[in-house]
C-alpha cells in the first residue's frame, strides 16, 4: 500500500471540507506520523467511544501524552497521572495496593490498567464515570489524588509557554479550557490499545500456545469467559463476584453511585489483559498473586450478598486445572505495549 | 517507529473512502448547531431581533439576600450562602403556536452573579411570542455527551466528578435546625435519568401579553425564581429531617417534584 498518496489525498480533501465550512484547517485529523490511530483489531466488537466529536491528530495524542505525564495538574505539583498509571504495568500501579496521592494520602481503591479504554461502557471500579472524556476531572479533583480545583489547573497551563503552544499546535489556538484539556487526554489514554499478546498472535495463526496453555485456553472459555468475554476479556458489566468486605475500607462499589441496596458491592468486571503486570488485584489490590484471584472462585467467596448469579456455587478447578488456567493468563501479556516508547513520559525521553 | 498498526489490514482505498466520509459527515457539524426555526419559511436574515430574559431571587414575598434570615413554609429558620441553577433548551413560542428553538442554550444562573442573571437571546425571529420553554437542569443528552465547555464546563462546580453527571440546582446555607455540623443546609440537586431525573421542564406564559420581536422592540421577560417551592407542595422539607441532599435518588426527586413551579412570570418590559 502507498499511504502517503492515500493521506495526501485524504489531506487535500478534507482541506476541501474544513475551508468550505470555516472550521479552523489545523484540526486536520491526519494520523500521527508515529503511526498511532484509531483502531479496531480484526474480529473485535465496535468501541463504544469513536472519537466522532473528538478527531485525532497528532498534536492533539502529543498534548494528551503531556498532560498525563504533568504534575500541575496536581495540588502541590507532585502527582501526574502517570505517577499511579505505569507504561511498564500496562498503566496499573504495581507499588500499591491503594493509591497514594498528594501529601502521600492514600485512596480508597487501587489503580487499574489503562488499555482499550474506548470500549469500556463506564470508568472507575464502580462505573460511576459515564464518559471517557469526563474521566480525567475526578482524580484531578479527588482530594486524596491529585487534589487541585479545575480552575487553578486551567490558570497553570495558561500561564506556561510550553502549553500555550501545545494547546495552539492542537487547537489552533492558546486558549486552553477543560474541554481541550480531556479530549486531548482522551486523544492519549483512549488510543493505547493492546492487541498484540501471545493469545491474539495464537488467534491470528502466527503462533501456537503450548499444551498447558490451550488446556487453560479451554477452562478458561469454560469457566471465566461468562464474564470476562474475549477479545477484550470483559464485558463491562457492573456485579459481584462475591469478595468478602474489607470492614476497613467498607467499600460498597456501585452503592456509592446507587444508593439501593441491590447495588451494594458490585464492581466493574476488569479486563484480563496484561493481568500478570497489574498486580495487585481487585478494586482494593487485596490480592497479590493470580494464584490468590482463582483460590477465591474455588473456596473464597463468602460475601454473598449480590453475589452473581454465576457463582452461586463458586467455580470448581482442580489444582492443574488452575495451573493451566493460569499459563493461559500469562499468555494474554501484551508486551509490546509495556514496552512502547510513544506511551513513554516524554519527559524522560 | 514500527507501530502494531500493521496487525491489522487495511485496503488503503475503503480507508480513503471512510476518511473521506467521516470528514464530511464531521467537518460540517457547525452547521447543524446553527438557530433552526422550526417556522416553515424563516424570515429573512435582516429580520431577527433579541429578547431578554430576567432572574430575580426570592424567598416568598421577600427579595433574596445572602445571609439574610427567612422562613420556610413549615416556619423553620435558613439562611442562603449559594444559589445557583441551570436554565437550558430554550424555546419561544408565536402566537400561532408555531416555535422559535434557540439552538446551544446552556445557561448558569448564579444569584451572586447579576450579569449571570440576565440572558439575552439574540437572533430571534420577529413576530409575537406568547410563551417561553425551557429546561431547569440540564438535559439528559448532555450529560452523556462527554466534555462540555462554557455554562457546562465542569470548572463551574456544578458537575459531579466521580458520578457524571450535572448539578441541576445548588443551595446552600445554614438552619439552628440543621444536625449538620455548623448547622449547614446542602443541597445539591442531580441525577438526570430514569425516576431520579432532577431536571424539569416549563412552560410559562405571559399572562395573555405578548412579547414582540421587532426592529425597534426588544422586550424583555421577567421572571421569578422563588427558593421556598424547594420546600413544600407536594413534599414537606425540613432541615431538621433532611438537611443535606448531595446524590441522586429518592431525596432528590423528592425536591425536584417540589421545584417544578419554582420559576414563575411577574412581568413584561
Ligand atoms: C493517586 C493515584 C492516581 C492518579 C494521580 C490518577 N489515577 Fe487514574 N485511577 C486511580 C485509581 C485508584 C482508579 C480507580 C478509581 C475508582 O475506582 O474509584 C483510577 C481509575 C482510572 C481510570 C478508569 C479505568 C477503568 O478501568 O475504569 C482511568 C481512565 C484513569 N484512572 C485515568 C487517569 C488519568 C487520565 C489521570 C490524570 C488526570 C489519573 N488517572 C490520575 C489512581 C490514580
Ligand atoms: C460472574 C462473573 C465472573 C466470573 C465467572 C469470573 N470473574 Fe473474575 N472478576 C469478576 C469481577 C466482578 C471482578 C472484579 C472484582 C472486584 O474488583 O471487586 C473480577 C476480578 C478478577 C481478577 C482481578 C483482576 C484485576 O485486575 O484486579 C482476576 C485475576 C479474575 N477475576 C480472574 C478470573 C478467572 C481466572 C475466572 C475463571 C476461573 C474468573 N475471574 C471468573 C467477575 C467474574
Amino acid at each position: 500500500m502507498k499511504p502517503g498518496i492515500v493521506y495526501s489525498s485524504l489531506f487535500i480533501f478534507s482541506s476541501l471540507f474544513f475551508f468550505n465550512c470555516k472550521v479552523d484547517p489545523k484540526i486536520v485529523p491526519v494520523l500521527p506520523s508515529d503511526n498511532i490511530s484509531e483502531t479496531v483489531p480484526e474480529g473485535w466488537p465496535q468501541p463504544n467511544y469513536t472519537f466522532s466529536t473528538n478527531p485525532v491528530s497528532e498534536a492533539g495524542f502529543i498534548l494528551g501524552r503531556a498532560l498525563f505525564y504533568e504534575t500541575l495538574l496536581s495540588k502541590d505539583n507532585t502527582i501526574s497521572c502517570g505517577s499511579c498509571h505505569q507504561l511498564t504495568s500496562a498503566f496499573a500501579n504495581t507499588d500499591h495496593k491503594l493509591s497514594h496521592g498528594i501529601n502521600d494520602l492514600l485512596g480508597r481503591r487501587n489503580a487499574p490498567g489503562l488499555f482499550n479504554l474506548t470500549w469500556h461502557t463506564s470508568f472507575m471500579h464502580d462505573g460511576g464515570i459515564n464518559h471517557i472524556e469526563n474521566q480525567p476531572p475526578a482524580p484531578i479533583t479527588n482530594t486524596v489524588e491529585m487534589g487541585e480545583e479545575l480552575e487553578n489547573v486551567v490558570q497553570k497551563l495558561q500561564a506556561s509557554e510550553k502549553y500555550r503552544k501545545l494547546f495552539n499546535d492542537a487547537f489552533g489556538d492558546e486558549l486552553v479550557t477543560t474541554q481541550r484539556m480531556f479530549k486531548a487526554i482522551t486523544q492519549f489514554q483512549g488510543l493505547i490499545y493492546s492487541y498484540d499478546s501471545k493469545y491474539d498472535d495464537y488467534k491470528r495463526g502466527k503462533a501456537q500456545l503450548n499444551e498447558t496453555e490451550k488446556r487453560g485456553y479451554s477452562l478458561f472459555l469454560d469457566k471465566c469467559n461468562a464474564c470476562h468475554k474475549e477479545p477484550l476479556f470483559s464485558d463491562f458489566v457492573i456485579r459481584s463476584n462475591g469478595l468478602p468486605v474489607d470492614p476497613s475500607l467498607n467499600d460498597i462499589g456501585r452503592g456509592f453511585i446507587e444508593n439501593q441496596p441491590q447495588n451494594y458491592y458490585k464492581f466493574k468486571t476488569p479486563s484480563l489483559r496484561n493481568i500478570s503486570k497489574t498486580a495487585p488485584y481487585m478494586h482494593d489490590g487485596r490480592f497479590s498473586t493470580l494464584q490468590q484471584c482463582l483460590n477465591h472462585y474455588t473456596g473464597g467467596i463468602t460475601n454473598l450478598t449480590n453475589l452473581d448469579p454465576l457463582l452461586q456455587n463458586g467455580i470448581s478447578m482442580t489444582e492443574a486445572e488452575k495451573a493451566d488456567i493460569l499459563a493461559f493468563l500469562l499468555t494474554l501479556t501484551d508486551y509490546k505495549l509495556l514496552s512502547d516508547q510513544r506511551f513513554a513520559d516524554p519527559n524522560f525521553q | 517507529m514500527k507501530s502494531g498498526l500493521n496487525k491489522v489490514r487495511f485496503n488503503p482505498f475503503l480507508l480513503f473512502l471512510l476518511g473521506i466520509f467521516l470528514l464530511t459527515s464531521l467537518s460540517c457539524k457547525k452547521e447543524d448547531t446553527q438557530i433552526t426555526p422550526k417556522d416553515p419559511s424563516p424570515p429573512p436574515a435582516s429580520q431577527y431581533g433579541s429578547l431578554y430574559l430576567e432572574f430575580s431571587h426570592v424567598v416568598d414575598a421577600q427579595l433574596l439576600e445572602f445571609g439574610k434570615k427567612y422562613l420556610n413554609p413549615s416556619g423553620d429558620t435558613f439562611t442562603v450562602s449559594k444559589f445557583m441553577y441551570y436554565i437550558s433548551n430554550l424555546v419561544l413560542v408565536k402566537e400561532d403556536n408555531s416555535l422559535f428553538t434557540q439552538a446551544e442554550s446552556y445557561f448558569l444562573v448564579d444569584a451572586s452573579k447579576s450579569s449571570s442573571t440576565k440572558i439575552s437571546i439574540n437572533s430571534v425571529p420577529y413576530g409575537k411570542y406568547k410563551s417561553i420553554r425551557f429546561v431547569l437542569g440540564v438535559d439528559s443528552i448532555r450529560n452523556v455527551a462527554g466534555a462540555q465547555t462554557g455554562a457546562l464546563d465542569p470548572a463551574n462546580g456544578m458537575f459531579w466528578n466521580w458520578n457524571t453527571g450535572y448539578i441541576m440546582l445548588k443551595l446552600e446555607g445554614a438552619a439552628p435546625s440543621s444536625t449538620v455540623f455548623g448547622n449547614t443546609i446542602e443541597y445539591h440537586m442531580g441525577g438526570y435519568k430514569g425516576v431520579n431525573k432532577t431536571q424539569r421542564s416549563f412552560e410559562i406564559g405571559f399572562n395573555s401579553l405578548t412579547a414582540q420581536v421587532a426592529q425597534d422592540k426588544n422586550p424583555k421577560i421577567r421572571l421569578q425564581t422563588n427558593i421556598n417551592e424547594m420546600f413544600s407542595n407536594p413534599n414537606t422539607v425540613r432541615f431538621a429531617t433532611l438537611p443535606i441532599v448531595t446524590s441522586s435518588g429518592a431525596n432528590a426527586k423528592l425536591i425536584a417534584d417540589n421545584y417544578q413551579d419554582m420559576i414563575t412570570f411577574i412581568g413584561l418590559e
